[in-house]
């Protein structure tokens, strides 16, 4: 009796342990970031009034649309000099026939060699019949990246309260991206507006909200990625930092 | 022993890390109907371009508006314009669509084909073969230079490597395939091409050779390996080499040589940002004189259009204000020598804001005017009636009655305007459709509802699918029959013409091509809120609406009959439902030989708890997807608190403001019901209204079946179903106590049951 709960005790030791130490290293690899980020979509963007540490800013600096179109930003950026840069890329398109991992792996992870990146973003609704490809290319970028960069990816909130498939994926966090949702976004605003209950834990550190729709609930130390439909302005930035309270 | 204990131990690690937490399939895409499309109209846009306008809205975008205005004041197109402008045109409308569903532009690409080769791809085999080479597969130029922090530029356009491949076949006929002229004119070219993206600059090197044509083209490789530097003083030294190319006449370089030279003041310019602005004004003023002169000289005509490109990049920067005028007023008139290309222009100086302050001087041209006061709306009002009552042109009629209402002093002259004008002109559905809107806002719905009548056969044949429907639903808001009602209340897809039958957008539809039709969300209204169940009979056997949407109809009104204990109103829809959904065909037989009230209750939730597809109101535009007796994975599994009272709109902006706390739209009052129809309605939807969502519902009801009747045979099926539902169904913060109540139920009177040990956990 006392060998089987000692055996008990330690299998949930092992498991807590392995948890933890998953999820501190995502935890601290990305908790040197600030934690509000300005995203910087396909327009020119001025974000030289923002506080460099109170906020990133996550650039798109790549449109990848496979099976093998790419398109680097080509609209101008500014933010203060000590600011933290999050590298985004964003994947679109679906070809019959997935492209090879590798070959795009290479193109994202030289983001990863500008002096100014922090961090890795992709952001990629990949359908069912693409999951493989992500899976592949998500652990190959990962192996491409200095082990201290972080990874994110951003995620439809149906991943996060899905079918788990994201759950093992070699990533630090899962933004769920709550605007943007289509037609699932009844489903979401009746049953899924609590970051905090969302079933993943990739999907409960971090949230993405746009500033023209309703935000969902989500604790003071979650880390928010913000989205302006459209140019960011000054008073745009104080507004989000003042609804956040941060 | 210890062996296995440890594979033992290791086999339930390993399973603690890799079981799912949770297991249903998700995806986020569903498909939705158009009805009207805002930012731009009906494909194929050629249509439109001819003069189709259908309904002008002030949200299109302002290409649009300008094939409006240009078809308003009778300048149609030519032919030749009309083909130069159709794919500029069906391109914003794609723009249109991916900006107004994700904010931003999106290319999905085609998934059936595989995307030809670009011309760097194309120059890098040529190059290979012309050298007997095999292309390495890693082998690729990027044509975009970095410049800032993460900006990159396009340095080397698709033109370029294409002009490189030409030149290659050219000069490997005249000088050999395996010539050492050939091999060195390849390797100044690939110099050339290292400088795209490279921050290392690379020149090729001088020859020394007495093949002349050489010698020029390696002057030319020098000027574009400047060109494409990136570097501000090596762009102007390109521009001195450009120059010297002009002069010498015998080069083949010498003609394209001053359009050249002006480019790479452009790039110059654009590569060294001044104090205030984005660009160096004097360089780019030099690009300009630069340009102008070009048409000074004959042999440079071969360059004129592509000067003339480049001039209004120049224009639009250096004067802005004056070359939107210039635009306006040429795009107004019909004189613009490059369409295409000033309406690009033109759209590029709106959208950075031009011409919205009154006093600005682009907005000098009617063109430029009217665009921004058409848009801006009633903010303009004072200024739209004022220039229609000055012009008493089309343009200004549409913009001054899209700016009033009906309390408007200048509304009954509008409304006599209107009357004026000739329906039947396609050109003018817009003043049509405002005249029904104003003499409906007038309280005048016997003329709205005569005026819609007597175009009838117009509409249904001629008019654009989003604007017909925008007729359909002023028309169905003034139906005096049920009839009248249901003949105006099914939709058609604006999209659906082309997506769903696979047609080019770019062509029209082919007469005869199969639409299906929806219920929009006026017609919804009035279907869930203000029919009684005697009237939804009547419209389930309508013949006014087809088969699909009688089904739907049927299966709501069903349901509602179920929840509402008429057992005689659920046997009339029992043989459609039958028919429609046969699945359903043993719990309507059950609920028939049901011979009390209990009985029938207790029929009524077994059908709901099997069947997550059940609700009790029609929903608007497309269906469920999943079959009635199974759940939906996306959780459009029975019915929410509101009961349908919060209709889904159909994207993401007209949701904005829809959250927690919204209240449900009001019921409408529809005229065609008479005082006992509309009590009756009321009636059916209060008590409808309060049973709550379908979860705690059904749990609530069941809980007390099990407690009344804990020897029926179907209890345990029954709280399994439930805990079930509030897993997959519409929940709320009582739901959780409803799913524990039934599963303590389940296992605390049935712990031998199946069903209980189908139930771990509720939720």
């Amino acid at each position: 009796m006392l060998k089987r709960t000692l055996l008990a005790t330690a299998v949930a030791a092992m498991v807590l342990a392995a948890w933890a130490t998953h999820a501190g290293a995502a935890h601290s690899r990305m908790s040197a970031l600030p934690d509000t980020t300005l995203w910087a979509w396909q327009r020119p963007e001025k974000l030289t009034y923002i506080d460099p540490h109170r906020s990133a800013v996550a650039v798109l600096v790549e449109t990848i649309t496979l099976p093998a179109k790419f398109e680097p930003r080509n609209q101008p950026i500014s933010a203060p000099d000590r600011t933290d840069y999050i590298a985004v890329i964003r994947i679109q398109g679906t070809p019959a026939e997935p492209p090879d991992p590798n070959m795009i792996a290479g193109r994202i992870a030289h983001y990863a060699d500008n002096p100014h990146t922090r961090a890795m973003q992709i952001d990629f609704d990949a359908t069912v019949s693409q999951r493989a490809f992500y899976r592949a290319l998500l652990t190959e970028v990962r192996k491409r990246l200095p082990n201290d960069m972080p990874l994110s990816i951003t995620a439809l909130v149906s991943w996060c309260e899905g079918d788990d498939w994201i759950a093992n994926l070699p990533v630090d966090e899962a933004v769920p991206m709550y605007f943007r949702m289509g037609v699932d976004q009844r489903n979401i605003r009746r049953d899924h507006m609590d970051v905090r209950n969302l079933r993943e834990p990739l999907c409960r550190s971090s949230v993405g909200v746009s500033l023209d729709e309703p935000w969902p609930r989500f604790d003071s130390d979650v880390r928010v990625y913000a989205f302006a439909p459209a140019p960011w302005t000054e008073s745009d930035y104080r507004r989000t930092l003042e609804r956040l309270a941060r | 022993m210890r062996t296995l204990q440890r594979s033992l131990l290791l086999s339930v690690f390993t399973l603690l890390l890799v079981l799912p937490r949770n297991i249903f399939s998700c995806g986020p895409f569903f498909e939705q109907a158009t009805f009207s499309y805002d930012s731009h109209p009906d494909f194929p846009v050629s249509d439109y371009i001819g003069g189709k306008l259908g309904i002008l809205k002030p949200s299109f975008h302002r290409m649009f508006l300008v094939v409006a205005y240009r078809n308003l004041v009778n300048r149609p197109f030519t032919p030749s314009e009309r083909a130069a402008l159709d794919p500029i045109l069906t391109a914003e409308a794609h723009y249109a669509d991916a900006l107004d569903s994700y904010g931003m532009s999106y290319d999905a690409g085609d998934p059936n084909q595989t995307p030809p080769p670009s011309p760097s791809q194309v120059w890098l085999s040529e190059r290979a073969r012309a050298l007997g080479e095999k292309v390495s597969q890693d082998a690729s130029i990027d044509p975009d230079k970095p410049y800032g922090e993460y900006q990159t530029f396009l340095n080397c356009p698709d033109p370029a490597f294409l002009n490189a491949v030409q030149t290659l076949k050219d000069r490997e006929q005249r000088w050999g395939a395996n010539s050492a002229d050939l091999k060195a004119w390849i390797a100044g070219q690939d110099d050339v091409f290292s400088n795209c993206s490279s921050k290392e600059f690379k020149e090729p090197a001088p020859v020394t050779t007495s093949n002349k044509l050489l010698k020029q083209d390696r002057d030319y490789q020098i000027a574009a390996a400047l060109f494409y530097s990136g570097d501000p003083s090596r762009l102007l030294v390109a521009v001195k080499q450009y120059e010297s190319i002009a002069q010498d006449k015998s080069s083949p370089w010498h003609v394209w040589a001053p359009y050249l030279a002006a480019r790479a003041l452009i790039r110059t310019a654009t590569l060294k940002p001044s104090e205030t602005g984005k660009f160096d004004p004097e360089i780019l003023k030099g690009a300009e004189i630069a340009l102008k002169k070009v048409h000074a000289y004959k042999e440079y005509a071969p360059t004129y259009a592509a000067c003339d490109k480049m001039l209004g990049f120049v224009e639009a920067r250096l004067h802005p204000e004056d070359f939107a005028h210039q635009l306006g007023t040429q795009l107004a008139n019909g004189t613009s020598t490059n369409l295409a290309q000033d309406l690009i222009d033109y759209r590029y100086l709106l959208d950075s804001g031009l011409g919205i302050q009154p006093d600005s001087r682009a907005r000098k041209d009617d063109l430029t005017d009217w665009v921004i006061s058409f848009q801006v709306g009633s903010t303009a009002k004072d200024h739209a009636i004022a220039k229609w009552r000055e012009t008493k042109s089309l343009p200004w009629l549409v913009a001054a009655l899209n700016a009033i209402d009906a309390s408007d002093p200048a509304a009954k002259d509008l409304l006599a305007a209107t009357a004026a004008v000739n329906a039947r002109d396609p050109r003018l559905l817009t003043v049509l459709y405002d005249r029904v809107v104003l003499l409906r806002a007038l309280k005048n719905d016997k003329d709205a509802r005569s005026l819609v009548d007597a175009n009838l056969a117009y509409l249904a044949k001629d008019a654009p699918v989003s604007a017909r429907n925008l007729f359909w639903g002023q028309r169905m808001a003034l139906a005096e029959t049920l009839d009248d009602f249901l003949h105006f209340a099914p939709r058609e897809d604006a999209a659906e013409h082309h997506t769903q039958a696979h047609i080019d957008e770019t062509k029209p539809a082919p007469p005869g091509t199969p639409i299906d039709v929806y219920f929009d969300t006026d017609a919804i209204a009035v279907l869930n809120h203000a029919l009684p169940l005697s009237r939804l009979e009547e419209t389930a056997a309508s013949a006014q609406i087809p088969k699909p949407l009688q089904d739907e109809v049927a299966s709501a009104a069903f349901t509602r009959a179920l929840l509402l204990n008429k057992p005689e109103v659920a046997a009339n829809f029992a043989p459609a439902v039958r028919k429609a959904t046969p699945v359903l065909a043993p719990y309507i037989d059950d609920y028939a030989k049901a011979s009390t009230d209990d009985a029938r209750h207790r029929a009524a939730l077994w059908t709901l708890l099997h069947n997550p597809g059940m609700k009790p109101f029609v929903v608007p535009n497309m269906q469920r997807t999943s079959e009635m007796n199974k759940i939906d994975d996306y959780r459009d599994n029975w019915w929410c608190e509101d009961v349908g009272a919060k209709l889904d709109k159909t994207t993401w902006k007209t949701v904005m403001g829809d959250e927690p706390g919204q209240k449900a739209v009001p019921p409408p009052n529809p005229q065609f019901l008479n005082s006992a129809d509309k009590s009756a309605g009321m009636s059916e939807w209060t008590a409808l209204s309060k049973i709550g969502s379908a979860p705690n519902y059904m749990a609530a009801e069941v809980i007390a079946w099990a407690k009344t009747a804990p020897d029926d045979p179907r209890v345990p099926e029954a709280l399994h179903l439930v805990v079930r539902s509030t897993r997959y169904g519409c929940v709320d913060d009582k739901s959780k106590g409803f799913s524990k109540q039934a599963f303590q139920l389940l296992h605390s009177k049935y712990p031998k049951s199946e069903w209980t040990k189908k139930t771990p956990y509720f939720y």
